[in-house]
């Protein structure tokens, strides 16, 4: 059953979603071509050059607008299809509870995954049209391909794990921010009757806020912290030992994302008379 | 207003006849340096000398020197009909000891010059030299937080330092002569371990901090003995931290805070959601036992985790 659910809720997020994809892919192709009317050597007309200045900041907007639309998409498909009348027509499906979260989680964090998938080589794609003659020559490839064989003769198969658990954690955090972004509206739905759009944003605010402070403070005290423990350590070691933090990392992130879980659930199972 | 217009007309007419007379040299004309004092620039067309106020100067390379340049307005106005000059930039030290002279031809082409003042020449090889009459280093903030020091009390106890100092510990010293108008950097002052180092740029070969700071130690440096100087940098240093708490500054304090947020976020905290998910896996069913369990056990990898790389740290 959660094939089907999952199905339902993927064709419902991503039927939006791709026209957003394609263009931001389309105006990072356009901007990098402002780009490159800006940086060329040739003499434009000035309506080509003032036109291309502003067209640089397509975009840059339009990347920001794709990102806030993935997160606005998974928020929408969450509360329509949890708290307003189709609500109850979900509720009443022949299956649990957990199962209509899992499908909803693991839809949202595949569509934040793809999002940064498309955000990515959207930047790339920029800025190899808008610097492309300059910056991303033959001796540019050569370069990038040394500082690569170098890293692999420094650390070898490490860089493999590394890259593995970087997309990892990068997978973990995309849930952690769906199922944030989903106990706000439960939040919200729970605590006011109406308005409740506006309660969840203003929740995700605040939550998000005493984030990013918590963040702040790991950032100023406990990143000098493990950098002096990897810098005491011998070369022999320090592949190792970094790996294990970014496992440590990952499941550091993923204790909230199972406390946020089970917040969640146990608000939809107990808390909200949905059926 | 008729004859305001009329009189500025006169007067624009007359200067584009009278401009050209003076065609002999590209004489510019500026707004007064200082209040009351006229200024008045004539450049040879061979551009190897400036004449000013009775003095002459001579063109020189100056890129050794660190000065501060002022802009002297007025001196790109009216040169068009000049020798195809299409306008001359102007700017010169405080007391006018050196000029900068940018002119831009109508072809498109232009000549940056520097010219010294003669009579300055003597200071000035003083100063390459490394002889400045007066040595000032720079904290960079606040601003103004300078201490004046006799050159001589720099090159106190001869030392190699076997650890580099940190950038942030290290501030520029210039050296300077006669009026001040003539300044080049000279090295740096570094703080380290409660002592201060001057490091010349002469010795070591480079004038480029970060160069100097990345590159190959032990650094030959001059540890400063002298007494009132080192107080006078300890007060500037102090100032400089702008810190009384010494909260930020204090290495000691901080490395503390560092270990007690690693030990609070990935010891406290996964120890305490372990113990209390390993009740809770244990007390309860269905859908909540595995939720449970698998917080429990993501708790106890992310102990675990922590405890092994700090044995492992501890014993290397």
């Amino acid at each position: 059953m959660l094939k089907k659910l999952l199905r339902y809720d993927m064709r419902a997020m991503f039927r939006y979603w791709w026209i957003a994809a394609l263009s931001c892919v389309v105006f990072a192709c356009a901007g990098g071509g402002c780009l490159s009317i800006l940086l060329s050597d040739r003499s434009y007309p000035f309506f080509v050059t003032s036109m291309a200045g502003m067209g640089v900041a397509l975009p840059i907007f339009g990347m920001s607008a794709f990102a806030i639309l993935s997160s606005i998409l998974v928020f929408i498909r969450f509360y329509r299809n949890f708290f307003t009348d189709e609500g109850y027509l979900t509720f009443t499906l022949p299956v649990g509870r957990h199962q209509l979260l899992n499908s909803k989680l693991i839809s949202g964090t595949s569509l934040l995954a793809a999002t940064i998938a498309v955000l990515l080589p959207s930047l790339l794609l920029m800025l190899a049209i808008g610097f492309g003659e300059y910056v991303f020559t033959p001796e540019f490839f050569r370069e990038i391909g040394e500082a690569l064989s170098d890293m692999w003769e420094a650390i070898g198969a490490w860089s493999i794990l590394y890259a593995a658990e970087l997309i990892l954690l990068g997978l973990t955090t995309c849930l952690f921010g769906v199922l944030g972004l989903s106990v706000c509206i439960t939040l919200a739905s729970l605590l006011v009757k109406k308005a409740k759009v506006i309660t969840a944003i203003a929740i995700y605010y605040g939550a998000s806020s005493i984030l990013s402070f918590v963040m702040q403070l790991l950032q100023l005290f406990g990143l000098p912290a493990l950098a002096d423990l990897l810098a005491g350590t011998s070369e022999a070691a320090a592949p190792g030992i970094m790996a294990l933090l970014l496992l440590g990392g990952i499941c550091f992130v993923a204790i909230f994302c199972g406390l946020l879980y089970l917040f969640q659930y146990r608000l939809l199972d107990r808390k909200l008379n949905l059926a | 207003m008729k004859k305001i217009l009329s009189l500025c007309l006169a007067a624009l007419l007359a200067c584009l006849f009278l401009l050209p007379a003076a065609a002999e040299e590209v004489t510019v004309t500026g707004e007064p340096a200082e209040p009351g004092e006229g200024m008045r620039i004539i450049l040879d067309k061979t551009y190897t000398h400036l004449y000013y106020d009775d003095a002459v100067y001579s063109r020189a390379d100056i890129s050794r020197l660190s000065l501060i340049k002022e802009s002297r307005k007025g001196a790109d106005v009216g040169f068009e009909e000049y020798n195809g000059v299409e306008g001359i930039s102007l700017w010169a030290t405080r007391n006018n000891t050196v000029f900068w002279i940018d002119v831009s031809f109508t072809d498109g082409s232009n000549i940056t010059a520097t010219f010294l003042r003669d009579s300055a020449r003597t200071a000035y090889e003083r100063l390459l030299r490394g002889e400045p009459d007066k040595a000032v280093v720079d904290f960079n903030y606040p601003i103004g937080n300078e201490v004046n020091i006799k050159p001589a009390v720099l090159r106190g106890e001869s030392v190699s330092l076997e650890e580099m100092p940190a950038a942030s510990n290290c501030f520029y010293i210039r050296g300077t002569v006669g009026d001040g108008d003539l300044q080049m950097k000279m090295g740096f002052v570094a703080y380290l371990d409660g002592e201060f180092y001057y490091v010349s740029f002469d010795e070591v070969g480079d004038d480029n901090l970060y160069d100097i700071l990345w590159g190959e130690n032990p650094l030959p440096a001059y540890r400063i003995t002298d007494a009132e100087t080192c107080a006078a940098l300890l007060d500037a240093w102090d100032a400089y931290l702008g810190d009384e708490m010494g909260f930020v500054y204090d290495d000691s304090l901080t490395g503390l805070m560092g270990t007690f947020t690693l030990i609070v976020f990935f010891c406290a905290i996964p120890l305490a959601l372990f113990v209390v998910f390993l009740v809770l896996a244990i007390r309860s069913r269905g859908v909540y036992r595995k939720i449970h369990t698998a917080i429990c056990t993501c708790s106890g990898v992310t102990l675990a985790i922590f405890c092994i790389v700090a044995i492992w740290v501890g014993t290397i």
